[in-house]
């Protein structure tokens, strides 16, 4: 039962990532890196159960180092993607302040649209 | 065991972490909704802990006299670990972001280790369960230091030439060291023999070998394959989160912890492929012969970069003209003014092995004049421009061809692509051109080599962009 949990996780991992383009790659790292803070999960687990201070001790460690890794890569991650984005829109046109990437793109594709005509013509 | 509405809640807490996680982390694998995936994945995490301090509060009390002092420390921890990182985070230049996300990652391992070393230590694991915590702790101290190296390498503070002579050798001898000490210290728990050294001394050991290896590993590698040790790494504090959580028996960490391991290699598949290297040769075999080898980048890449760009200017040379790639020339071309990029085509009266050559071609191909610039204005042109390329060219864009009086170049302006923002250079080999002279402008500091005949590595762009563009607009 595990060893298919596990199998199928892993398999969902390999099969969500390889499928991104190139480009996604150092940002999909980061990504990771961001939730391997997932180990406070089993450090809050270890503290809030502890009775030695032995426990107290590793767990305190644990929640401490995953809680650094997991705000520090998501402001890292969100600062670079947020970058990312605004190169990736800036030369189409300047997008409205605030806007959600994802689904701004979906009800207004202006943009790209509408420079589409800009097509080299034998002339 | 009886279905309380606790459980079923903490039950479905769990669930929906992962399942948050899990479509952040597919998102995130999409150009166009990535900035929003890290933000699902970070919701799935934030419950994840949420869900561990319900589990807490609705949970037996064995431990009541600490609960208060336990809860206490759990939040100073989270809180401290959390605001000092974000603080930090927020402060580095946008130049060190790469180096403080290994770091970061470190501290990921460095978590496992804590809790690995309080289960060797309180010698609470046996059989199975302890064969468990010593694979992670091992897969957790070769990430841990192959991350601060990477940090290092990445701040410049740690040099790339450091090379030891029996490569594999040393690598090899520091993890079978490492794997033999975790061997002993499970027999030697499952017999009850007291071992010679005392057991803090093996342990410690033990983990010294594993920060060994991952040392020598990472001290080695070339600069252009850290994202590939990166994520190995990655893959490897993954499988030890995985480890852990079925030593405790939580499922959210296993699901994950796997997740991250099949990420972690999956990528470090597609970015060994993208800069046409295998794993193996990266990390153990193959780290370059000197430091100021040419960086390759994939075509696809490449193409998506300056998809996004404002202005391109293209240098077209013999290359493309003995691969009769031009046709493929001129569709790229009308998929980056599609895409709103300033197109501009620079032309070298001596482009090709005869002047002129390079005109009919381009006429032929159907690319319109008026994006072809000719030599005096297209000598201007670079320096406000985001990208070059340069297709199968070499001495045109060679300041050192100009000065070489018995070439038909003598005298004559070269076109200066070495000046654009980003430099891409479409080439078969590292060979020199026709003159035989080497480009000291594709050593420098922007330039990235395609290394591949001008006629595949152009269909592999209009691939990429055709690709792109269908992702953006789903």
């Amino acid at each position: 039962m595990e060893i298919q949990t596990v199998m199928i996780a892993a398999f969902a991992g390999w099969l969500i990532v390889s499928r991104a383009a190139a480009i996604l790659h150092a940002p999909l790292i980061s990504s990771c890196v961001f939730l391997h803070g997932i180990v406070m999960v089993a450090g809050l687990h270890i503290l809030l159960n502890a009775t030695t201070p032995a426990e107290q001790v590793a767990g305190f460690l644990a929640v401490l180092f995953g809680a650094a890794n997991a705000a520090g890569g998501y402001a890292v991650n969100a600062g670079s993607l947020t970058k990312f984005r605004l190169a990736a829109t800036a030369p189409a046109a300047a997008a409205p302040a605030g806007a959600v990437p994802g689904r701004e793109r979906r009800r207004n594709p202006g943009p790209r649209r509408r420079s589409k005509p800009k097509r080299p013509a034998k002339d | 065991m009886p279905i309380s509405m606790g459980n079923f809640l903490l039950g479905a807490g769990g669930f929906l972490a992962v399942f948050c996680i899990l479509y952040g982390l597919w998102r995130s694998s999409s150009v166009a909704t990535s900035a929003y995936g890290i933000r699902i994945a970070g919701l799935g995490l934030l419950l994840a802990v949420l869900g561990e301090f319900l589990n807490r509060l609705g949970a037996n009390v064995a431990a009541s006299p600490q609960v208060s002092l336990n809860t206490g420390l759990a939040a100073t921890a989270l809180v401290v670990g959390a605001a000092s990182a974000w603080w930090r985070s927020k402060r580095a230049q946008t130049t060190s972001l790469a180096e403080r996300m290994a770091l970061f990652k470190g501290m990921g391992a460095a978590g496992v280790l804590a809790i690995a070393a309080l289960e060797l230590f309180t010698h609470k694991a046996q059989g199975p369960a302890l064969l468990a915590i010593l694979s992670a702790a091992l897969l957790a101290a070769i990430s841990l230091s192959g991350s601060w190296v990477a940090s290092a390498k990445l701040q410049g503070s740690a040099g790339y030439t450091w090379r030891l002579s029996g490569r594999p050798a040393t690598i090899g001898s520091s993890l079978l060291a490492a794997i033999a000490l975790g061997v002993y210290i499970a027999r030697a728990a499952a017999s009850g023999i007291a071992p010679p050294i005392p057991y803090p001394g093996l342990i410690g050991l033990f983990a010294a070998s594993g920060v060994i290896c991952g040392l020598l590993i990472t001290l080695q590698i070339r600069l252009s394959d850290l994202p590939i040790a990166v994520s190995i790494g990655n893959a490897m504090t993954g499988a030890a989160v995985a480890l852990l959580g079925w030593v405790l028996q939580m499922p959210v960490l296993m699901i994950v912890g796997m997740l991250l391991a099949g990420a972690g290699l999956s990528l470090a598949q597609s970015s060994a492929k993208a800069m046409h290297r295998l794993i193996g040769d990266a990390l153990f075999w193959d780290f370059g012969s000197t430091a100021s080898a040419a960086r390759p980048i994939d075509a696809g890449n490449a193409a998506i970069f300056m998809r996004y760009a404002r202005t391109v200017v293209i240098v077209p040379g013999y290359g493309l003209a003995a691969a009769q790639a031009h046709h493929k020339l001129a569709e790229l071309i009308s998929l980056l003014l599609a895409a709103g990029v300033d197109v501009k085509v620079a032309v070298h009266p001596m482009a090709g092995r005869m002047p002129g050559q390079m005109d009919g071609l381009l006429a032929d191909a159907g690319i319109a004049a008026n994006l072809i610039v000719q030599l005096a204005e297209a000598v201007d042109s670079f320096g406000s421009a985001d990208f070059a390329l340069v297709i199968g060219a070499n001495d045109v864009v060679n300041p050192a061809a100009g000065a070489i009086k018995s070439l038909p170049l003598f005298g004559m302006p070269i076109l200066n692509a070495g000046m654009a923002r980003t430099l891409y250079v479409i080439k078969r080999g590292n060979g020199a051109g026709y003159a035989g002279i080497a480009n000291p402008v594709f050593h420098g500091e922007n330039c990235s080599m395609i290394y591949g005949e001008a006629q595949s590595v152009l269909a592999n762009m209009i691939e990429a962009m055709k690709l792109g563009e269908l992702s953006a607009a789903a």
